[in-house]
């Protein structure tokens, strides 16, 4: 087994902790909620996903996702443990990785700041705990948001990919660009009036 | 003058040019509006102006006219 591949094993079986929500490992038990998340017509078409999404296709997913060494996915929970997206690092090397797959539950996307913590920490667990150099990323190439979002966190684009007939913009984010203080101001001001709001 | 802060807010927040901030500006149309910049902009506004926003309203404000709506209803004079 290599570095990277015994790292995966251990890190399929730690929760990533947030303040707004956390990374929780993918098993078994949220099958039936990411088949939801995954056939949500916008999810469909940005990730470009052509046939509906089953629990059948979810488990043989599972299966083969076990037997890799390069994968770690994650479904992300608010802090009352109510899922609302997932996120996932993979084809993981010495020094780079990608990310990809991000699912916010539209229900919750734009009164937390869900998509902005499940890559923030997933960034900051790549280059600081995996200890890669750099994360590529590729976004579809009419997906404006979510190029909005990659050119926050610094990622520059590098080139243009068909994949599956669909054209993509690949992205490409080095440790020494990452400056995550901005991000974390944000996320701390919302993770206070969350507490305040409870009181 | 708040109408000049929330609009300061509304540029700085989602890094567009001071002169695109009109009622008309919405979430739809620009690219730069994105999830994150949303969260970023609630953030800025509420710090701005000592300010705790409903989650209805966070997730309604979806334009700088609704903003301005939004935030009257707060006790801001706009």
């Amino acid at each position: 087994m290599t570095g990277i591949a015994s790292q995966v094993e251990k890190f399929r079986r730690i929760s990533i902790q947030g303040a707004c929500i956390d990374l929780v490992p993918y098993v078994p038990d949220y099958a039936l909620t990411v088949v939801r998340l995954r056939n949500l017509p916008d999810v469909r078409y940005f990730l470009n996903q052509e046939i509906e999404s089953t629990l059948d296709l979810q488990e043989t997913w599972y299966e083969n996702y076990a037997k890799r060494d390069d994968d770690i996915f994650w479904v992300l929970k608010d802090k009352s443990g109510i899922v609302v997206g997932c996120n996932r690092i993979y084809d993981m090397y010495p020094k780079v990785l990608e990310k990809g797959s991000l699912i916010v539950d539209p229900d919750f996307g734009r009164s937390l700041p869900i998509a902005l913590e499940a890559d923030l920490l997933a960034l900051q667990f790549a280059f600081f705990e995996i200890g890669v150099g750099t994360v590529i990323t590729r976004t579809r190439d009419d997906n404006i948001k979510m190029q909005s979002i990659n050119s926050r966190f610094g990622f520059k684009e590098t080139g243009q990919e068909i994949l599956r007939g669909v054209p993509y913009l690949v992205y490409s984010l080095t440790k020494e660009d990452f400056s995550p203080e901005p991000f974390e101001s944000i996320i701390k001001h919302w993770s206070r009036r969350n507490e305040r709001r409870k009181t | 003058m708040s109408v000049e802060k929330l609009k300061q807010v509304f540029a700085v927040s989602l890094d567009v040019p001071l002169n695109k901030i009109v009622d008309e500006f919405r979430y739809n149309a620009v690219p730069q509006w994105d999830s994150i910049a949303h969260m970023a902009l609630i953030a800025a506004i509420e710090e701005t102006f000592d300010i705790l926003i409903e989650t209805e309203d966070v997730i309604d404000m979806s334009s700088f006219a609704k903003a301005r709506e939004i935030i009257a209803k707060y006790g801001i004079t706009i």
